[in-house]
């Protein structure tokens, strides 16, 4: 009786699953008809199809192929990559630190690789050269934001090590490298020039205007391998949800868990951050949602958190492409204009089996 | 008698020498009361002899009308004419003057562009020095600007040779253009320090646009200066393509800025690309005083035809040769074989 309300139970958390995977499929299938261009839904997908199977001679202006293959398509894959790894990573952030204000960017993340734009944008010009800075600008605030947030990992690491990773000594250490790198901001902020300023506030915005099929190439195999390990060790999150002392007693290397766990999902934000800029309250927002929809099991909750993020940071994006099409608004707006009263309004309707 | 009718005369003179004495200063200095951008009324003593200057424009025009001498501080992206660098450092920019740095040069006035903040003036103000606001980048504030510092330094006469030799190239760009069809104004995008960076009608950069014959693709859309979509770059399909390079830009920083942009996404197949029609300015002709030759360039890029008589390179060697006694002139767009 008690296998079959499990099995019950699985198979309609695989449903929901499912469900969302259909739901950020539908969004795709959506977003990718909509831009400036006036391109009909049969010629997106037509041209889509044509380019996936290879079947049809249909000859698409070089207009529309170029349009939905290299603008509209690069920058829905970035923006579900992106949605995905910061979905995932607020979950495992908030089961491994058991703190519901956990997000990817609570360990200072998001301060640390925003330092490493600014020092990028500001000093470059000191530090590269001109010249270099014009060929190589947004690669060199990748590689600096990236650069930072791996240094910020590093730190989080040697204080976590010191302490013996307790989840408030982690979560209060992201807090103090937090207002360290913030300083370093205003700092570089002070310093810039107009234009510089300008760059730098555009990029703490956040944005997938980037996207290229090269940046999909380049983030989907590490976010694959980052979900993979997260996915590899829910079981024993789950455990250590239930108690430090339970997942001890189960055979579980707690601090190694937390450590491990912290260090994947740091370097995950780290990637996505460097690429999108900051996009506030998809890792926050996304793990909420998800425990209404499949509930604390972080075999599902990971898998859920990530397909919510996915679906939040594409509908996101897209808003921010045709809200005032075609001026592009900075999609961290978008996702704080949302995320922040929805977050308000689970607080105040809260169930406290949502997080328990 | 004649002791009285010389000793009248004496009395005369020495009047005469004595009112003429105090005319000199009333001539060539005096008060002057002037109303700045942001609408702050000024009295100030003439003549003024030490000046901070907090704007690259502004200071420039200052050297233009010959007051060079009368600086005495400045910003630090005041960089033209060269002489400017032998000045003191007193501000990053209008918007952060180093308060104490400023008072110690003791200037008789300081002139800022808009970013200077309302707290500053006042903190100025309570030590007794004037302060006189301007905006160089409106194009439509420009020769208003030069008679204000004109009359502020003495120079009215100076100020005014300045303006006619703007406003004769301007006049010769309106006079090409009479008659032109709406369909004969190629479509322009332009784009600022970051990709897709544009500007809107309410930019500064749009009259010009405007006024050599273009028309501004990204005009309707909303804020000053917009971050469009790569999409709407490429469906609109710009005819001529103008990138904005930073102040005393090398040739070859130009030629990486219109290479990176060629090979764009949204802008390698539009006509202004295959039409090799893509071309990169500095901003040193775009703002304020040599904003005319800017807008010879935009003209000759727009209407090749109709401006090939025209060397926009040449006025601008005449103008520096002329107001800033420079005999050679850096390049300042590429390619220079429009």
């Amino acid at each position: 009786m008690k296998e079959s309300i499990y099995a019950g139970l699985v198979a309609r958390r695989i449903l929901l699953l499912v469900g969302l995977l259909i739901t950020l499929v539908l969004g795709m299938l959506y977003s990718v008809t909509l831009g400036f261009a006036e391109i009909s839904i049969a010629d997106v997908y037509g041209l889509i199809l044509q380019k996936l199977t290879g079947i049809g001679d249909r000859q698409y202006s070089i207009l529309s192929a170029g349009i939905i293959l290299q603008i509209r398509l690069p920058r829905v894959f970035l923006a579900i990559i992106a949605g995905i790894s910061l979905g995932t990573n607020g979950a495992i952030m908030q089961s491994l630190l058991k703190n519901p204000l956990a997000s990817p960017y609570t360990l200072g993340i998001s301060s640390g690789a925003a330092c490493g734009a600014a020092v990028a944008i500001v000093a470059g010009n000191s530090l590269f050269g001109s010249t270099n800075m014009l060929h190589w600008d947004s690669w060199l605030t990748i590689i600096g934001a990236f650069a930072m947030g791996l240094l910020t990992i590093l730190l989080i690491n040697i204080i976590a090590s010191l302490k013996k990773s307790g989840a408030s000594t982690l979560i209060l250490a992201g807090v103090a490298l937090s207002y360290l790198f913030s300083a370093g901001i205003s700092f570089f902020k002070y310093i810039a020039d107009h234009e510089q300023l300008q760059q730098l506030t555009l990029w703490l915005m956040g944005g997938l205007y980037r996207a290229e099929w090269l940046d999909v190439l380049l983030l989907t195999p590490i976010m694959g391998l980052a979900v993979l390990y997260i996915l590899r060790r829910a079981w024993d999150i789950n455990a250590l949800n239930a108690g430090e002392e339970v997942a001890a007693n189960l055979g579980i290397n707690v601090q190694r868990l937390r450590k491990q766990g912290s260090i994947v999902a740091a370097f995950l934000t780290s990637v996505v951050v460097a690429f999108t800029g900051i996009i506030g309250f998809i890792g926050l927002v996304a793990p909420h949602i998800s425990r209404m929809i499949v509930g604390n099991d972080n075999r599902f909750l990971i898998l859920a958190s990530g397909l919510t993020g996915g679906i939040f940071l594409l509908l996101a994006d897209t808003a921010a492409r045709i809200i005032i099409d075609p001026v592009e608004l900075p999609v961290g707006i978008i996702t704080a204009l949302c995320g922040a009263p929805f977050f308000l309004y689970m607080l105040l309707k809260r169930r406290r089996e949502y997080w328990s | 008698m004649v002791r009285y009718s010389n000793g009248l005369c004496l009395i005369l003179v020495g009047l005469f020498l004595f009112t003429g004495l105090l005319a000199v200063p009333a001539v060539a200095g005096g008060m002057l009361t002037i109303i700045d951008y942001d609408g702050f009324k000024s009295a100030l003593d003439l003549p003024i002899q030490r000046i901070v200057c907090l704007s690259p424009s502004l200071n420039q025009i200052l050297y233009a009308l010959d007051a060079g001498e009368r600086i005495v501080g400045r910003d630090s992206k005041s960089q033209f004419p060269l002489e400017v660098l032998s000045l003191p450092v007193v501000a990053k920019s209008s918007h952060s003057p180093q308060i104490e740095a400023i008072l110690e040069l003791k200037p008789d006035l300081i002139i800022a562009d808009t970013m200077l903040g309302d707290d500053h003036r006042k903190k100025f103000n309570q030590f007794n020095i004037p302060v006189v606001v301007e905006r160089p980048s409106d194009p439509e504030r420009l020769f208003q600007t030069i008679r204000n510092l004109a009359l502020l330094v003495e120079k009215e006469e100076r100020g005014e040779e300045l303006i006619s030799f703007i406003s004769n190239y301007e006049e010769l760009i309106k006079s090409k253009l009479v008659g032109l069809n709406e369909g004969e104004r190629p479509k322009v995008y332009w784009e600022w320090n970051k990709p897709y960076k544009s500007a809107s009608a309410a930019s500064s950069v749009h009259p010009r646009i405007n006024l050599a014959g273009g028309k501004n693709i990204c005009a309707e859309l909303e804020g000053r200066y917009p971050v469009v979509s790569r999409e709407y770059v490429w469906a609109r399909n710009p005819q001529v393509i103008i990138l904005m390079a930073g102040r005393g830009s090398s040739v070859e920083e130009m030629q990486v800025v219109r290479e990176k942009a060629v090979q764009r996404t949204g802008l390698k197949e539009t006509t202004a690309v295959k039409e090799q029609r893509v071309y990169v300015i500095t901003w040193d002709v775009h703002n304020g005083l040599p904003s005319v030759i800017g807008s010879l360039y935009y003209a000759k890029w727009f209407h090749p035809a109709l401006f090939a008589d025209i060397e926009p390179a040449r006025v601008y060697a005449e103008l520096l040769s002329k107001f800033f006694k420079i005999k050679e002139a850096n390049p300042c767009v590429y390619p220079f074989n429009h």
